[in-house]
């Protein structure tokens, strides 16, 4: 699989013109060696930003004022309170990482957003380097805490007393593709995903009883669509900012998936769930409505899909009849084959066509037999935790509830290279890996190549005294004269290292680059207006 | 790919599977993997964070997002 999901290219769409792009983001949960945090979460989140060693980010600020994240697609507008922190707070807050990726504080705990990627193989490499900035900050923390206390940070979702953190994907989509039908041919996906996409969990976080659970997140969405990500959570969110060209894109912002480790389920969640999106914009409503079974009732069937490991419940569907999860995975998957069969279909798309075909047709013999894991637990990581979890009970003798169980479960998610557990089944060879370490580590200095994130992390890194503030859509250069200038980076496609290599190359400061931009020939960064901030 | 560990000694090859790896490298790999197939439990006792039922307690985290 090593070169199979790789496509230097990206090219997984049939139109080599379309832009697709997507960007994922990881927030942590925090503890100390004892287990606890309480009410030093936010600040040590802050301090753990603060120990990143700087060779990985220089000292822009984040870039606010182009954020408006109360936009719903549904059309309307939210109350909300715009965030706008001061110098100090913004440079505690944010790491503007050389990466193009953003490292910082948000709702109390440590959040890192990968930079936008075209191919998956990016989407896999910038997400894991996320995971080593992280650690490089929190052992630079250990080496200068006074107290000689040591961190823990996890990559899961839960804490077993019914509190949620995220794990968030970001899909690029074509604006004409109406909300109404990506809900109706998202849904029946983001409830059955968690089959190959679920990170697994010991127990419901909510009195649900039954044991393990398929999925860290299913249980605490509580409506089929809403805005909130912290309260009555829905399955397919409405945040509506694309950081983006607005009247061509949508930014689909999907808030139900697992922080996953092992990097099979991570390409399989992000590389069906963009294949799909894709299909849905090329299909018409005709072939959707066709293809796509809609659920009766999406809530209660994404907790039943997370709470059986047979695999078997009955899923009601709208029109009357019912669906076991397989069916319905099995249902989505042939809708984005068959279209691509039709549209025709690059090498990544193949790959991951064939992974999702092959891990659902062995899901089904799975479920069939039992103690039969024909390899999935050495991909699918609810399988490989699950498996881990029985064998040690087994061989220790430890009942249900025992400590320690619930212990590996949540070490399992540890991002220590040394002590995670699955970074310790991934060094002795007990699961597969697509990526080679070297790629992950090119990731944490070095922007992808072939979205804005190159001119951003490139022109960050280059001239770290002139910018002096980024966002997803902005670079701010302070070019000595009496006002900032804000460039524009719009389009996600745009300031590529094709397009904009040459030219950041050739500039020893940003302000020549800035002159240059001005004088007419845009670098493929998006236009520069020379807007005052 | 498939190798043979203990607690699914019928595990059958999947052929459909591309995993890019040399022959060599993947028998090296299997032999490895069999040899240590108990040894990961050992490991994991190692490893695992000593205190863990007061851990487990402890670990209440502020939701997030």
């Amino acid at each position: 699989m090593s070169s199979s999901v790789s496509s230097p290219q990206g090219d997984f769409v049939s139109d080599p013109t379309a832009c697709r792009v997507a960007g994922t983001e990881v927030e942590y949960g925090i503890a100390f060696s004892s287990g606890e945090i309480g009410d030093l979460s936010a600040q040590i989140s802050h301090e753990l930003v603060g120990s990143l060693p700087e060779e990985y980010s220089g000292g822009a600020l984040w870039d606010y004022e182009p954020e408006d994240p109360f936009h719903d697609a549904r059309g309307f507008y939210v109350e909300g309170q715009r965030e706008r922190p001061d110098r100090g707070e913004n440079r505690r807050t944010n790491r503007a990482l050389y990466n193009g990726g953003r490292f910082y504080v948000d709702g109390g705990h440590p959040e890192y957003s990968a930079p936008e990627c075209r191919s998956l193989r990016d989407i896999l490499r910038f997400e894991r380097a996320g995971d080593r900035l992280v650690e490089l900050a929190m052992h630079r923390w250990e080496r200068r805490d006074p107290r000689g206390r040591s961190l823990r940070v996890f990559r899961n979702n839960a804490d077993g007393f019914g509190n949620s953190w995220g794990y968030h994907e970001n899909y690029l989509v074509a604006r004409s593709l109406p909300f109404e039908r990506i809900v109706a041919g998202l849904t029946a996906h983001l409830v059955s995903r968690p089959i190959f996409c679920g990170a697994g969990k010991v127990a419901s976080d909510r009195g649900r009883g039954g044991g393990f659970q398929i999925s860290q997140r299913a249980e605490f969405f509580e409506v089929p669509v809403g805005l909130s990500t912290t309260a009555r959570r829905g399955i397919v969110n409405t945040r509506d900012e694309p950081h983006s060209l607005h009247e061509r894109y949508r930014r689909l912002h999907v808030i139900t998936g697992d922080s996953n480790c092992s990097e099979v389920s991570t390409a399989l969640k992000v590389g069906t769930t963009m294949l799909l999106l894709a299909a849905l914009e090329g299909s018409s409503p005709h072939d959707q409505a066709a293809g796509i079974p809609v659920l009766l009732d999406p809530v209660s069937a994404f907790h039943a899909v997370s709470s059986d490991l047979t695999l078997r419940a009955p899923l009601p569907l709208s029109d009357g009849r019912t669906l076991g999860v397989l069916d319905l995975a099995e249902k989505v998957f042939r809708f984005v084959k068959d279209f691509y069969l039709r549209e025709g279909m690059g090498p990544e798309t193949r790959q991951i066509l064939d992974r999702w075909e092959s891990v659902l047709s062995r899901l089904g013999s799975m479920s069939k037999v039992q103690g039969e894991f024909l390899g999935l637990d050495r991909e699918i990581d609810w399988v490989i935790k699950k498996g881990l979890l029985d064998r040690y009970a087994e061989s220790r003798s430890i009942p249900s509830g025992d400590g320690r169980l619930r212990m590996i479960d949540l070490q399992y998610h540890d991002i220590r290279s040394d002590r995670g557990l699955f970074r310790l089944l991934e060094s002795r060879g007990e699961v597969l890996r697509i990526l080679d370490p070297q790629e992950i580590e090119e990731a944490l200095l070095s922007p992808p190549a072939d979205t804005r994130a190159y001119f951003r992390g490139t022109l960050l890194r280059r001239f770290p005294r002139e910018v002096v503030a980024v966002s997803w859509s902005s670079a701010v250069v302070d070019d000595g004269s009496t006002s900032l200038k804000r460039i524009p980076l719009e389009d996600p496609c745009r300031g590529t290292q094709k397009v904009a290599g040459a030219l950041i190359e050739r500039h020893v400061t940003a302000s020549g680059l800035l002159a240059e931009l001005a004088s007419g020939q845009t670098p493929g960064a998006g236009s520069v207006n020379g807007k005052e901030t | 790919m498939s190798q043979k560990s203990k607690h699914s000694p019928k595990r059958e090859e999947t052929p459909s599977e591309p995993v890019e790896e040399s022959a060599e490298g993947a028998t090296e790999r299997a032999k490895k993997v069999r040899e240590e197939a108990d040894d990961i439990l050992d490991k994991i006792d190692e490893v695992l964070e000593k205190n863990a039922s007061g851990f487990v307690k402890s670990f209440i985290q502020k939701g997030g997002e």
